[in-house]
């Protein structure tokens, strides 16, 4: 049972800074999703923490232990590839028993966890294959069954489920979850995809540009995004980003005005989820285009050159036709996130 | 045969109109060439419509083996230089034209010109002359006069003894003093065969005994050697320096470190006039029980095929000739075979050293040649080999040496011996394996054809036929059919001297042959042990730099280039260049060596060392697979590695289950094309050593080469060639029947 406290890591490849001041504290047997876009440095944290890669500048602890300048090995974490990074020449048998090989565990024992975490995965059937006679996900299984066969401390997850279809990826998520309750290990998981940070985390921790956007429990991130790179990383369809300026309490984006009670006068970001948005009074836009997905129906919107609105009605709803001018909005001033010019959240609405 | 000589022939044949005489008689780049060239506007202008083309005889090794191979190709030549020694096999052959007509049809001939016994040479059994001589060398002690009048010593008389020679060697040979003089031996020693020959004569001893019978196992033979195996290894009185085989030995003298050089030819008179340091004369080889004393000469003939027999004659007259053979005398060629040329002031030059020229002249009578035998180089080879085992070794037993060079020479003649009365190959061998190999061909062309295509597809196959016919001319001209013919060849017995369609068959004698025979023996295993130690070794160099060279850090790419620097070079620069590294006193190997504190090996010259030497040489080569194993490394996925990492395997771990399976199929390659290469290994033994000392860098493509182009046993060469294949092609099923149980392909790979 393992407490992971990252402190001020920093890293800089030549001029370019990788990482900047990240701390960070997992919990001992938290589930911790570091979710952000391509280059973000999510996936160069990782590797400092599995101990591939060191850090510029700070520390990462294990127990309140530094463990910087460790050997992965000598940290007892364990990784589980977005390629999977099976040894293509062993059997799956091979495979799942290396780590205990490695440690030369006794023979007995390695055949038993073996026959275990075969049995826990369903890989019972498939130990005498190689992995290129493994479909995706089955090699997947393999990968995370190498990874807890030896009871690490840490579980390091780097975009694991990237290189599954759709519907394999909702399936594993799903195991990747039952198996992190039964064993309970502590565990860092990287994605890009928001969706499988906002379904597998406990906490999440959103990095843009080698900086900690925010970090929180899923719904704290969908509600309250602290910035407004989080407001639009965060939720299905994006949310929508209107950018003014606000004079004497109204807000004033091109044909668009709002009031907006006791905030500062300056250029400020309007925030609004599409699904907080419904047809109804307020501004009139012009509809561009219907998406209907059965379950919603995705209006977009027009309000002038500069600015569209996306809107996400529940269920396959009668809209007006593609083209139409005037329709209605309502922004229930509930539902408004505002953001100054830095992207930081203004706490008008609370 | 001739087919592949076509381009050469047509050019030959396109000179019309004039009637053209070819001569071969000069090597390019030497004096003589000018003068022949010369002589040869002076013949045209005396007769008019001839025109006179010289061709330059090849250097070093190949100018004994060009005339023969232009010979064989049915290529006019009407004039020929050879040596005196390959005269037999000419004769025997009957590759040469008899001049005996035109001698006597010519009122200018008369005998009594030339020195008898030089001309006796160079006349059949039945009295038959078949050529006029060059110039000639009979063999001497070269003296340097101010080292021994340094120790006290006086300068020899022309009847010195043995025991007068070995007093002075002893005298002679001074340690180095500390001082900053160096050590000075009594002779360095000349140790082929034909040098070595006088001592045994002068003993009493002879080559052949009187019915033709190979007698080096008499006692007197073996004294013979055994004296010169102690003024090298008891009396410790005579050096060798340079590498053995194809280095003269005349750089202790020239340097002033030795008394005595020889016994050797006029060749060195030549050489030696740029030496200032000190003064040196020759006196006659010192007389054993009889005096003796060996001759070398190169003489002129006139083939059999000449298209002008009558001005080849005339021409040779000339080069025999007064005024040819006084320049030659002049300008240092040898003694000429003329008495006028050789006693005139050309010859014995009163104002140059050395000042007893006439040495070479007064031992004439004393001077002998090596006995007449058909194919002299092949049993200076089988000799050679024991000789240097007798002259380097210091533990070796001489008379066992002497016994084995009798039993070898003796084999050979007797082979010779039946080689005549073999029956002639049906003319039809050579184009019928052709006709079948081709047939064999067709059919599993069409065999594997099967199904008659559409009609489209028929269209596409032929233009694809007709793209690949370039190709496939080149591969049916210039390999399927050598091949074929060497298979046919693999059968006879055959010599370039004669006619192609003159092949003698002998089924599979020559493979057979290569059971009984100990150099062929020694061969292979010079060969499977040279593969056997480097391919490994080279492996896992070149792995090992890989691995160093894989990491993109600073420098590494003028490293990587570096190391696969020697990869492009020549091999026989890289022979050349080893030559001197692994010299065994002042190269630069030993002086590493010494410099940690171990003292180097004689490498190329002790049989033990010569091919660890080889072996050492190709590690310096292995630029080109390590390429190979770098490009493999880095076509695996890194994420391997890191996961090994995390898995908690060291480094060794990684190595062993991670990047080792996956180089397994480059392993494999390396593996293969080294075991190719090392057992064709063939330039640097041929540079370096000859393949010497004794057999001990014999490679088989060295040994076929010498069989087939050296002694002109084209058939046993050809045997050899495809025994070399068969094993070669064996080694490798085996390696790739045994490579499934280790390689693992990258097709494997999950995607």
């Amino acid at each position: 049972m393992t407490r992971l406290d990252l402190e001020q890591i920093g890293c800089t490849y030549g001029t370019k800074r990788v990482l900047d001041d990240v701390t960070l504290t997992v919990a001992d047997g938290e589930f911790l999703v570091i979710v952000g876009p391509s280059g973000c440095g999510k996936s160069t944290l990782l590797r400092i923490v599995a101990g591939l890669a060191s850090a510029t500048s700070g520390s990462v602890r294990m127990d309140g232990v530094a463990v910087d300048g460790l050997e992965p090995r000598e940290r007892d974490v364990a990784m589980v590839f977005q390629n999977y990074a099976l040894y293509p020449h062993m059997s799956v048998r091979k495979n799942l028993s290396f780590p205990l090989r490695v440690a030369r565990r006794p023979r007995s024992e390695i055949e038993t966890r073996v026959r275990a975490v075969a049995v826990k995965l369903g890989l019972s059937e498939l130990l005498d294959r190689r992995p290129a006679q493994l479909s995706g996900g089955q090699m997947q299984r393999v990968a995370l069954g190498r990874a807890m066969i030896r009871d690490p401390r840490v579980f390091l997850f780097d975009e694991p489920l990237s290189n599954l279809d759709a519907q394999l990826r909702t399936e594993m998520r799903g195991e990747i979850r039952r198996l992190h309750r039964e064993l309970g290990i502590t565990t860092l998981y990287v994605t890009h995809d928001q969706e499988e940070a906002l379904t597998l985390g406990d906490r999440i921790c959103v990095l843009h540009e080698g900086r900690i956007q925010q970090i929180g429990a899923p719904l704290e991130l969908y509600r309250k995004p602290r910035t407004s790179f989080v407001a639009r990383f965060i939720g299905t369809p994006a949310m929508n980003l209107v950018g003014g300026e606000v004079q004497g309490e109204v807000f004033r984006a091109g044909s668009l005005e709002l009031s907006a009670p006791s905030l500062p006068n300056g250029p400020t970001t309007l925030g609004i989820r599409p699904d907080e948005l419904v047809l109804g009074q307020g501004p009139r836009l012009t509809l561009v285009a219907v998406e209907r997905l059965g379950r919603e129906t995705r209006l977009e919107c027009e309000l002038d050159a500069r600015t569209r609105l996306v809107v996400c009605l529940p269920g396959d709803v009668p809209t007006p036709a593609p083209g139409a001018r005037n329709v209605g909005v309502e922004l229930r001033s509930e539902a408004l996130h505002w953001f100054d010019a830095a992207g930081r959240r203004l706490a008008a609405e609370l | 045969m001739s087919a592949l000589f076509l381009p050469l022939v047509l050019s030959t044949a396109c000179t019309v109109d004039e009637r053209t005489l070819v001569v071969m008689a000069e090597e390019e780049q030497l004096d003589s060439w000018i003068v022949l060239e010369d002589l040869a506007r002076e013949f045209e202008a005396e007769h008019p419509g001839v025109h006179v083309r010289l061709l330059p005889l090849g250097g070093a090794a190949g100018a004994q083996d060009k005339g023969k191979f232009m010979l064989a190709g049915d290529l006019q030549l009407d004039l020929l230089r050879i040596d005196i020694t390959e005269l037999a096999a000419y004769v025997g052959e009957g590759a040469l034209l008899d001049l005996s007509p035109c001698f006597e049809a010519d009122p200018t001939w008369d005998p009594q010109d030339y020195f008898p016994s030089v001309l006796a040479a160079l006349r059949a059994p039945d009295g038959r002359l078949y050529g006029l001589p060059s110039t000639f060398t009979p063999y001497v002690m070269y003296v340097n006069r101010d080292l021994l009048h340094e120790r006290g010593l006086e300068f020899p008389t022309p009847d010195w003894t043995w025991d007068d020679f070995l007093r002075a060697a002893r005298s002679a040979t001074r340690a180095a003093d500390g001082n900053g003089r160096p050590a000075t031996v009594g002779i360095s020693l000349t140790q082929w065969l034909q040098a070595v020959a006088p001592w045994i004569w002068q003993n009493g001893a002879r080559l052949l005994d009187d019915e033709g019978r190979a007698a080096m196992h008499e006692p007197a033979f073996v004294e013979a050697l055994e004296f010169l195996h102690g003024l090298l290894h008891e009396e410790r009185v005579a050096s060798f320096d340079a590498s053995f085989q194809n280095q003269l030995s005349q750089g202790l003298f020239q340097a002033g470190r030795a008394a005595f050089y020889g016994p050797v030819g006029y060749w060195e008179t030549y050489r030696f006039r740029h030496i200032e340091d000190f003064a040196w004369d020759v006196v006659p080889l010192p007389r054993g029980e009889r005096s003796a004393t060996a001759i070398a000469m190169t003489v002129y003939v006139v083939p059999r095929t000449s298209a002008e027999p009558e001005l080849a004659y005339r021409f040779l007259r000339r080069m025999a000739g007064e005024r040819y053979q006084r320049t030659l005398a002049r300008i240092g060629n040898g003694v000429p075979g003329l008495i006028a040329a050789a006693r005139s002031a050309d010859f014995l030059k009163p104002d140059v050293a050395p000042a007893s020229e006439h040495v070479f002249l007064d031992v004439i009578p004393e001077a002998r040649f090596l006995p007449p035998l058909s194919n002299w180089r092949a049993i200076e080879t089988l000799c050679q080999a024991e000789l240097e085992g007798i002259l380097l070794v210091e533990d070796f037993d001489v008379a066992a040496a002497c016994e084995r060079m009798r039993a070898k020479t003796q084999r050979f003649l007797d082979r010779e011996a039946r080689r005549r009365s073999l029956p002639r190959m049906a003319p039809w061998a050579v184009p019928g394996t052709l006709a079948l190999g081709l047939g064999v061909l067709v059919a599993i062309g069409l065999f594997r054809r099967g199904r008659r295509p559409v009609a489209w597809r028929a269209r596409e196959e032929r233009q694809a036929y007709v793209l690949l016919l370039p190709w496939g001319l080149g591969f049916l001209l210039f390999l399927v059919g050598p091949a074929l013919v060497s298979l046919v060849l693999a059968c006879s017995e055959w010599t370039p001297l004669r006619p192609f369609a003159d092949k003698r068959w002998v089924a599979l004698e020559n493979v057979t042959r290569l059971f009984s025979d100990a150099t062929f023996a020694t061969s292979l295993k010079a060969t499977a042990v040279y593969a056997l130690v480097a391919v490994p070794l080279g492996l896992a160099l070149a792995l090992a730099l890989a691995l160093l060279l894989r990491r993109a850090t600073f420098g590494v790419g003028a490293v990587r280039t570096l190391a696969y620097l020697p990869a492009i070079v020549s091999p026989v620069i890289i022979g050349a260049l080893w030559r001197v590294l692994l010299r065994a006193d002042d190269g630069l190997v030993n002086a590493g060596l010494e410099a940690v504190g171990l003292t180097g090996p004689a490498w190329l010259r002790d049989p033990d060392w010569v091919v660890p030497a080889f072996v050492l040489m190709s590690l310096w080569s292995v630029g080109a697979q390590m390429l190979v194993f770098l490009g493999a490394l880095q076509a695996v996925d890194p994420a391997l590695e890191e996961a090994a990492r995390i898995d908690g395997a060291g480094t060794w771990r990684r190595f062993r289950h991670v990047l080792l399976p996956a180089l397994t199929p480059v392993v494999l390659f390396n593996l293969l094309t080294g075991s190719i290469n090392a057992f064709q290994i063939f330039a640097q033994p041929y540079v370096m050593t000859g393949g010497g000392p004794g057999d001990a860098s014999r490679f088989l493509i060295l040994y076929l080469y010498q069989t087939g182009f050296r002694h002109l046993d084209v058939g046993y060469a050809s045997a050899i060639a495809w025994v070399v294949f068969a094993l070669l092609a064996l080694l490798c099923l085996v390696l790739l029947r045994w490579s499934r149980r280790w390689v693992w392909y990258a097709a494997e790979t999950p995607s």
